[in-house]
Parts: structure tokens; sequence; C-alpha cells
């Protein structure tokens, strides 16, 4: 379970690439692709391993003018969902 | 082991029969019939290549070896050349085919492939004068029918396409595991994502759209991060280069006008 406070990072094993704003990510196996829109990609291009989620719902927030429930509901149903598919690490 | 002249002879004309028209294609990729004695032998471990149980791979000084045991007296072995992909084949007098090599080879086909910015597409390639176009799709989706509804192109597989770099363009091969009659190769025009409709469409499709097609209807080696990685990578810069499209058609779409407008 992702909580705001957590720290995560990406699955260095993940091989992916940012095209035309948009995120593709290739599971290890390489039996499927994640394909992330415009707002998935900035999520995933702001997780770094140093910033809490917290402080990526707050970019997410000012770079799409949502409002904070918004952005907070919706970037962790996101971060909890690339969680299950393993593509990102907790680091606390 | 050592093959007697008699038996050289006899599995020449065996593979002359079965490669003969694959073989004498110039523009294919380079494969040649050479007939020597395995001296030695070293056991090598090749960990990225699935080979099946009835295989060994062998490491001999510039060339992978296949062993397949069929028979007690004879064993079949095809070899690939490190350095320059040539392909040899040496077989069995009792109970060659084809087949037998098919696993195994492309095994380690697709190995140096891979690692040479090409793919194997799940995929019809046709070819219409000098251009190529590749039609993909999984089982049903119409590959071998989009072909014939090109009539005045040339079909070269209608199940396996290799895609790779020459120079500085992609080009799409057949490969001697999947091909009709004719072996040929064709610069590579543009990648069509096959989809049946009642109604005929062709739709230019975005980068990320065609990494992510792409994906879905390439064969991988083996099943590891490294293979995806490199496989990603060759796919970045496929779709970098060559238009890929959604075709959507029936039966008896006038197919061959709308790509004769891409030529």
């Amino acid at each position: 379970m992702v909580l705001l406070n957590s720290c995560i990072s990406k699955n260095k094993k993940i091989p992916w690439r940012i095209i035309e704003g948009e995120a593709i990510l290739v599971d290890i196996s390489g039996a499927s692709i994640t394909h992330l829109n415009e707002v998935g990609a900035e999520i995933w291009n702001s997780i770094d391993g140093k910033k809490t989620i917290s402080e990526i719902v707050r970019h997410i927030q000012n770079l799409f003018e949502v409002d904070e429930q918004t952005a907070q509901k919706d970037t962790l149903e996101f971060i909890e969902h690339l969680s299950k598919k393993g593509v990102i690490e907790n680091l606390s | 082991m050592s093959l007697k002249k008699k038996e050289i002879r006899e599995i020449q004309s065996l593979i002359d029969k079965k490669l003969s028209r694959f073989l004498s294609n110039p523009e294919c990729y380079n494969f040649t019939i050479k007939f020597a004695s395995v001296n030695e032998r070293k056991p090598f471990r090749l960990p990225l290549i699935e080979l099946p149980k009835w295989s060994t791979l062998i490491s001999y000084k510039n060339w992978l070896y296949i062993v397949a045991n069929v028979n007690s007296s004879l064993e079949n072995i095809g070899r690939i050349n490190k350095n320059r992909n040539i392909c040899s084949i040496y077989t069995g007098i009792k109970g060659f085919s084809g087949e037998v090599f098919t696993d195994a080879l492309r095994s380690c086909f697709h190995y140096y492939l891979e690692r040479e910015n090409g793919i194997f597409i799940h995929a019809s390639g046709v070819r219409l004068n000098t251009e190529g176009f590749v039609f993909a799709g999984p089982a049903q989706a119409g590959k071998s029918t989009i072909g014939r509804l090109i009539s005045k192109g040339r079909t070269i597989s209608d199940e396996c396409i290799m895609i790779k770099k020459n120079s500085s363009s992609y080009y799409m091969y057949s490969t001697p595991f999947c091909y009709k009659d004719e072996n040929r190769s064709a610069r590579l025009k543009g990648i069509f994502f096959l989809k049946k409709s009642k109604k005929l469409s062709i739709e230019k499709i975005s980068k990320p759209d065609a990494v992510k097609y792409l994906f879905s209807n390439i064969w991988l080696s083996g099943q590891d991060e490294n293979i995806a990685g490199l496989n990603f990578e060759n796919i970045l810069k496929i779709a970098d280069k060559v238009p890929c499209y959604h075709l959507n058609f029936a039966l008896n779409s006038p197919v061959q006008s709308y790509i004769n407008k891409l030529v």
C-alpha cells in the first residue's frame, strides 16, 4: 500500500521511454506494454526515488491546474496501479 | 565426426531440394551450405537462447553449432557464424526434415538478429514493385488475405517477417523458417496493423501507438529484461523511421488502390 509520505522509485529493470509526451513501459518478460497518457507520463517522470508522493501530487496539481483532492485521489490510485504492475518500488 | 563422400552427396541432394530456391536468391539473408568435419567439441552454454530439449548448442571457433540427435548414425547440425551471420546446415541422411532445425536454428538466428537492430514480427510481407509492406496482426487478422487482395504484389511470407536495417533504411525479409515460393526482400515503406471491418480505412498512427502495436506483434528470443530491452530499443528505432498505420478492411476491399497511393 502506498501512502502520501511514501518515497517511490522506478523499477530499474523496466525499459521505458517518453515519446511525444506519452510514456511506454515494457514489463520484464516483454509480454506486455503499459502506455501512459500525458498525465501518467508526467507522474512517471516525477518518480525519482527522492520525491514523496505528496510532492508529486503538488506538482501535478500545479501543472494541470486541478484541485488538491482530485490530484491526490487520482495520483494515489495511479501509483497503486503501477505498484501492482511491479514497475515501481516503495522505498519508505 | 567426419562424413563419407557418399553421405555428403546424398545430404547435398536433400538440402538442394529443400532449400535451393531460397539459397539461390542473392537478396536473401546470407545462408550458405558447406560441408566440413567437426573434429572437436566444447560444451557451451548461451543462457539467452531457448533451445528445444533435443538439441545442444556448441561453440567451436567462430561458429555456434546446434546439434540435434535424430538418429544414432548421424546427427543433424546447423551452425551460425558469430561474426558474419552465415548459416550452414548439415544433416543426417535419414530422417532429415527442415522442421528438425526450425526451432533451434530460429533461436540462434533470432539471438543475433536482436543484436543487429532487427526484429521478427508476426506478419505477412508484400513486395510491390521495389517497395515492401508489412501487415501485422494476430491469427485470423487477415495477413494471408491482404496478400491476395494486393494482386500486383508478391507475398514473401504470410506468417513471419524479419525487419532489419540495411545502410540507412529498414528492409523486410523472409526467413528460411517461413517463406512463400519467392524469397525476396524490399525496402520497407510502411507497416500496417490489421483489423477486419465492413469498411476500408487506413489511418496513420502516432509513434507511441506504433511502438505499442509493434511490441504486441513481435517474437522475442526469450523472456528477461535484457531481451525485452533490446527489442524495445530496436522497435523505437523502427517506429522512428518507418510509418505505421491501422488498416481496417473487408474481403472485397480495394486495398490495392490505397496501397498504390503510398508507393
